[in-house]
């Protein structure tokens, strides 16, 4: 029987009443002769015992997370401080990209239309080789800021509202191609140093523009008509609102959990 | 902590939880907090850290509640709180190690010589050999003890303790069984048994 004595494993599962039943007959059995397990197994129980009434330890104070009042809790600031403040944001940014397109509406719309039209094309298509997401492609309201994100679809309604309801078909295709160009440019020129990853190769395809653009008396005039000069301030202003805001629609909900 | 209609209310604060209701949770956090302490004071073996890591698990339990299956919250809510203890071991933030005194002030909200024991056998631990089970178990590998925390003094199933310690059933067996024939040696040799 010496060979069958209980591993003290067997005989701590048995005081929790955790043996198997095939185990637990073998042990069983064992034990009704063997002293020296009987032995260890009344060990085992009185340790067992103590170890039982060791005292639980309890919490020094209290744990609770701060409620409702201090929002200091994760959650609570994604569903009420980041959510709502995001879309606000976003809302504010395609407000301030719809004035700055009003704004060089105002400037460009209508005088020497057709002209720039023609340059701008040839520069717009010369752009898409090196950048595919700024291309100008055949439609008019293509050439729309590659690093305005958003504010792109509120540009595009605008454009679209306008030479729907404004001036005639033919008219107004060509003036979609006049006010996308100088809006990109706007909005290149205020995004820049912004956004530097974005901004990359379309910056380089504006330059191609520009060197392509001294025919055009459309783009030396800025600098010598003061209110032309005017209109354009504004509307790079705008621009650069309608970048800062929507920059920061994306990065308020990081630091929100990040002041935690 | 088997008792239906706990378990009922406890599944409403749960569900509450989710939807972001730290109220809820709260409930939560005043149910476990002294079994999540006195794990962490197991692990750590210094209160300070125990109190740290146990806030840090209750954090990271609401923040990944939604991550609960179902089953025993209190195995899950373990589970963190020994990963939170390991963090913070990690981070360097550790404090020497606290006297054996400190540890038995520590772990007793209420004097525990008075023989006052919840336990049904009725055992009254005296002094010394409180002193001695608390030596040997701080002299135990980290999974021995918290095996016999876990089972002996919380009173949770093999089953529970496997789920908190991500272990087998069988391991918590075997780990149960060395830790308890170390502390039973200890307590013969010093002459407690």
């Amino acid at each position: 029987m010496d060979a069958d004595h209980a591993t003290t494993e067997q005989l701590s599962a048995l005081i929790d009443a955790a043996l198997p039943p095939d185990e637990l007959s073998q042990v069983e059995s064992h034990l009704a002769q063997c002293e020296r397990c009987k032995k260890e197994l009344r060990e085992l129980r009185q340790t067992v015992a103590l170890l039982r009434a060791v005292p639980p330890a309890a919490a020094p104070r209290s744990f609770k997370l701060p409620s409702d009042d201090d929002r200091a809790e994760p959650p609570g600031l994604e569903r009420a401080g980041g959510a709502l403040p995001r879309g606000l944001l976003r809302a504010l940014s395609g407000l301030a990209a719809a004035l700055m397109i009003v704004a060089i509406i105002s400037e460009t719309g209508m005088p020497g239309a057709p002209p720039t039209a023609r340059f701008g094309y040839p520069g717009g298509g010369a752009a898409s080789g090196s950048s595919p997401s700024a291309a100008g492609s055949g439609a008019a309201l293509a050439p729309t800021p590659a690093g305005a994100g958003d504010q792109a679809p509120a540009a595009a309604k605008i454009q679209s509202q306008r030479s729907a309801s404004g001036a005639p078909p033919p008219a107004g295709a060509a003036d979609g191609v006049v006010d996308a160009n100088p809006d990109s440019r706007a909005s290149r020129g205020a995004a820049a140093p912004r956004e530097p990853p974005a901004m990359g190769p379309p910056t380089s395809a504006t330059t191609n523009e520009t060197t392509r653009r001294p025919p055009s008396d459309q783009f030396t005039s800025p600098t010598s008509g003061p209110p032309l000069a005017a209109g354009w301030l504004a509307a790079i202003g705008l621009g650069a609102v309608a970048i800062v805001l929507l920059v920061l629609s994306f990065t308020a909900p990081w630091r929100a959990r990040r002041t935690r | 902590m088997n008792n239906p209609l706990v378990v009922l209310s406890e599944e409403r604060w749960i569900r509450a939880a989710r939807q972001g209701d730290v109220d809820a949770f709260n409930r939560l956090v005043e149910a476990y907090q002294d079994i999540a302490f006195a794990v962490a004071l197991r692990t750590t073996g210094h209160p300070d850290d125990a109190a740290d890591a146990t806030q840090e698990a209750f954090l990271d339990a609401f923040r990944s509640i939604s991550r609960f299956r179902g089953g025993s919250f209190r195995a899950w809510l373990v589970r963190i709180v020994v990963n939170a203890c390991y963090d913070l071991h990690r981070s360097a933030r550790r404090r020497p190690a606290l006297s054996l005194d400190g540890l038995l002030e520590a772990s007793d909200a209420e004097p525990w010589t008075d023989g006052s024991s919840p336990d049904p056998e009725g055992v009254a631990l005296t002094h010394e050999t409180r002193a001695a089970i608390e030596r040997a178990l701080a002299a135990l590998p980290d999974e021995q003890r918290l095996a016999i925390e876990l089972v002996d003094v919380q009173g949770f199933s093999y089953e529970e303790s496997a789920e908190a310690l991500g272990c087998a059933v069988g391991t918590i067996r075997s780990r149960l069984a060395r830790g308890r024939a170390r502390v039973r040696d200890v307590l013969s040799m010093e002459g407690n048994l």
